[in-house]
């Protein structure tokens, strides 16, 4: 039984199709990074995974259950938790209540903030966190909600190179010490590399190939895209 | 002093009923983005409920509990058939709650016509207080004003759903990804704003005429203290209402009611002038 299976997914805006009979299964505990050109498809997938978009043929399914026409709160329900690209943080509400509202209860696991590095700015307001922080913050209460599935799209947009370093340990950390099935959205090909984990290139609404690290960057359309050199 | 102790608590006690009426339409805009139009009716409603009520024989007090539950059904049943399909459009929520406001008032007319109507007076007695007498009833009306203040405060500060209100008030798509109903926040609390209504219009019902204008008599002073006072907050309103309502008050008493709406006017004119957002403006750092 697949964790997350999703198969012969089909999402049209008008006329342009922009997820074209995508195949996709994760198993328990897998870690997997998604690649592809802007306008590729990637984060129409996680709208669809994540119910802001209805499909509009396929399927998805979470534990074989069909969760393709669900809504983001029911979907989250089932504990499919999504981080935005932008960080989608409270600015007005101290570090700690952003993790309460994620939590929804007044009285959250304070040491998520110990996890991501910011203890000592629980009662800080989030808004003056740097930008680097706010992203670890939306990791934070991602992780208060006590997901099953976490979808991070570009966890590391517009992060220095030491906060993603940081981010990548992170990210590597939660995974191993929580089990954690997660799917990530990146175009940093060094954050991809440091992670050391499955990837698929997404191409035109479709996932055209999956593997490690050293595969997919050897393919003309990944070198093409992400690495600077001309395909062979 | 008698006569002043009498005038200051006068004017706390139409401040306190226009907190309670702000504070539904303060909510509603707060969660929702919505300015509710058809509030000042959503008065009239409990005000009609206690009259119903009575005439079927039932006592001013099982018309006061069942009004904020009447209107707040009514209002459940609004925000499912109308509100719930235009929220992203501002102006026409503006317009649907208007329309919505004329056909409660025609409603009205049709079903009671237009002349006015009194219940009993409950509490029909009167304690001394600085001097004064003073009507019992008054003081019921404060002290129910200041139970629902504090209730409003403990439920957005203190409990879950306010947790969550702030939430989708702060970020709603947010709030939705993190497993947030936002769409049963919008009903409770729309329910919630109009039961505040409800509850007004119960309480005033024995000191004022019951007819199917007496809501706007207190809309226009509400929409006052929340544009005085500040949008997305709940202790905006509040202030809002406490000076609106002392000044309103107050100058009547002194002056005349024409003199108390051209200084109440031109006194809201001069803080929105001053502080475009209110005296309280917070970006949503409450509500």
């Amino acid at each position: 039984m697949a964790f997350l299976e999703i198969r012969a997914l089909i999402k049209n805006f008008g006329a342009l199709m922009v997820i074209d009979n995508l195949d996709l299964v994760l198993e328990p505990g897998e870690l997997l990074c998604i690649i592809g050109p802007n306008g590729c498809g990637k984060t129409t997938l996680f709208n669809l995974i994540c119910g802001e978009l209805r499909p509009d043929g396929g399927d998805i399914r979470f534990e074989e259950q069909d969760i393709s026409l669900l809504k983001p709160f029911a979907v989250a329900q089932h504990g499919i938790v999504r981080k935005f690209q932008v960080p989608a943080i409270y600015e007005e509400l101290s570090v700690s209540e952003n993790l309460a509202v994620a939590a929804k209860t007044r009285n959250p696991d304070l040491s998520i903030l110990g996890e991501i590095g910011l203890l000592e700015r629980a009662k800080d307001q989030a808004g003056i966190l740097s930008h680097g922080e706010k992203q670890w913050l939306e990791i934070g209460m991602v992780l208060a909600t006590s997901p099953r599935l976490v979808l991070l799209d570009e966890p590391t947009a517009g992060m220095t190179r030491s906060e993603t370093a940081r981010t990548v340990a992170l990210i590597s950390q939660i995974h191993r010490e929580r089990q954690l099935s997660m799917i990530m959205i990146e175009h940093d090909m060094r954050f991809v590399e440091a992670l050391n984990c499955d990837v698929a290139v997404m191409m035109e609404g479709q996932i055209i190939s999956r593997g490690s690290y050293d595969k997919v960057s050897k393919l003309d359309v990944v070198r093409e895209a992400y690495l600077g050199a001309a395909p062979a | 002093m008698a006569v002043f102790a009498t005038l200051i608590l006068d004017a706390s006690n139409y401040v306190l009923i226009l907190v309670l009426v702000a504070l539904g339409l303060a909510i509603v805009f707060g969660l929702m983005n919505v300015i509710n139009m058809a509030h000042g009716e959503f008065l009239m409603l409990g005000a009609y409920t206690v009259l119903v009520v009575e005439n079927v024989g039932g006592s001013y007090w099982l018309g006061l509990i069942l009004a904020p539950v009447v209107v707040g059904l009514i209002g459940l049943l609004i925000e499912e058939v109308v509100i719930s399909r235009i929220y992203h459009r501002f102006l026409d929520t503006i317009l649907a709650t208007w329309g919505i406001s004329l056909l409660l008032k025609q409603a009205i007319v049709l079903g009671f016509g237009p002349a006015s109507f009194s219940v009993s007076t409950p509490l029909d007695t009167s304690v001394v207080l600085f001097g004064a007498p003073y009507p019992v009833l008054r003081l019921f009306i404060m002290a129910v004003s200041l139970v629902v203040v504090v209730f409003t405060f403990w439920l957005f500060f203190k409990t879950r759903f306010g947790l969550a209100a702030r939430g989708v008030i702060a970020n709603r798509d947010m709030a939705s990804c993190l497993g947030i109903n936002t769409r049963l926040l919008d009903r409770l609390t729309f329910s919630y704003g109009a039961a505040l209504a409800g509850l007004a219009g119960a309480v005033l019902a024995p000191l004022i005429s019951i007819d199917p204008q007496m809501g706007l008599g207190f809309l226009v002073p509400a929409f006052l203290s929340i544009l005085v006072g500040g949008l997305g907050t709940i202790t905006g309103p509040i202030i809002g209402a406490g000076l609106v309502g002392a000044t309103d008050n107050l100058t009547a008493t002194l002056f005349s009611p024409v003199w108390a709406q051209l200084v109440v006017f031109v006194a809201a004119i001069i803080v929105i002038r001053l502080f475009p957002r209110g005296l309280v403006y917070s970006r949503g750092r409450e509500l």
